[in-house]
């Protein structure tokens, strides 16, 4: 489910259905890496998008998450932890966070939740038709790991 | 000559004229509007209805995933979308599901679950369908994957748009 209102109704309808949320992480920074930067949320945006609509039923998408490329990785750590401290709270068991960053891979173990981290594939220069068979490829590959953290009992 | 010896006076002969002529120019101008206005109405009936899925000698007894790609037409906005289709022969019938549970949404897979592996199976919550799209008492679906309407030309397979069985 997404963060929208045509959506919300089926979710309270829901609740104890959708234990999961799901964040894509992006990094902004106006640099003279910007154009990596964009490049790499694009990604992760379809990435997620896909995600979202195979398991559209149990997981509710977030907006972006959005830091500063500037930020130290203990920071941003931390507060990914505060974000799913309150999702917890809420009842919710999983949080899967979606980030193509490569600055955040050492986090893989240390945040609560499932970090996916996605290397971003240079798809803006490929064929519509190529791109989209590229995005659920990615995502097929994905779908193993999401499996294993909702099988984990309390993930939080 | 007078006038009451004509059947239609020359007056009235020049209003008849005057009003058809007139009427024949009103409708050359009002005509093509009505045409543009109703315009994407009239495209939403003619394009909306089938399209190809695959060809006949692709199908087996098992069922298989074809990518199915459609225009879909809001007002003048052409937008091409994208959705995955399971098919399979049941006898000589033509049998093609949609792949979008019943109960929220997830995409189901066909023998996804190792213990089942007849069935369709939806990852989010453990919902299972039998082979024809009955969804499984116990599970949580509480109606079955909706079914394509389907229509063979020349050995190709046509879908229309997926309809709730029952």
């Amino acid at each position: 489910m997404r963060f929208q209102t045509s959506d919300i109704d089926t979710y309270q309808q829901s609740k104890a259905y959708v234990d999961t949320m799901l964040v894509p992480l992006l990094p902004v920074a106006l640099d003279d890496d910007l154009r990596q930067k964009v490049a790499m949320g694009e990604y992760i945006s379809l990435v997620t998008m896909e995600m979202e609509k195979q398991f559209r039923g149990r997981l509710m998408q977030l907006p972006p998450l959005m830091y500063l490329s500037s930020e130290s990785v203990t920071e941003i750590g931390e507060r990914l932890g505060m974000w799913a401290d309150a999702f917890k709270k809420d009842g919710k068991n999983h949080v899967i966070w979606m980030t193509s960053d490569p600055a955040l891979k050492q986090l893989e173990n240390q945040v609560p939740g499932l970090l996916l981290w996605i290397p971003h594939l240079p798809i803006e220069h490929l064929d519509p038709n190529y791109r989209s068979k590229t995005i659920r490829d990615q995502m097929q590959q994905l779908l193993p790991d999401v499996m294993a953290e909702w099988r984990k009992e309390d993930s939080l | 000559m007078s006038e009451k010896n004509h059947n239609v006076s020359r007056r009235q002969f020049l209003t008849y004229t005057l009003m058809g002529v007139g009427g024949f120019m009103g409708a050359a101008m009002v005509m093509p509007m009505v045409r543009f206005a109703v315009d994407p109405i009239l495209q939403a009936d003619a394009a909306g209805d089938m399209n190809e899925l695959t060809a006949l000698s692709d199908l087996t007894e098992e069922p298989q995933a074809f990518s199915l790609t459609y225009e879909v037409e809001d007002g003048w906005v052409t937008q091409t979308m994208e959705d995955t289709v399971w098919a399979y022969l049941s006898g000589d019938e033509v049998v093609a599901l949609s792949p979008t549970c019943t109960h929220l949404g997830c995409t189901v897979n066909f023998g996804g679950d190792e213990n089942n592996p007849d069935q369709f199976f939806c990852p989010c919550h453990f919902g299972r369908f039998e082979i024809d799209g009955t969804n499984v008492p116990g599970t949580p679906p509480t109606e079955p994957l909706h079914r394509y309407d389907t229509e063979i030309r020349d050995g190709v397979i046509y879908v229309g748009r997926p309809q709730p069985q029952q």
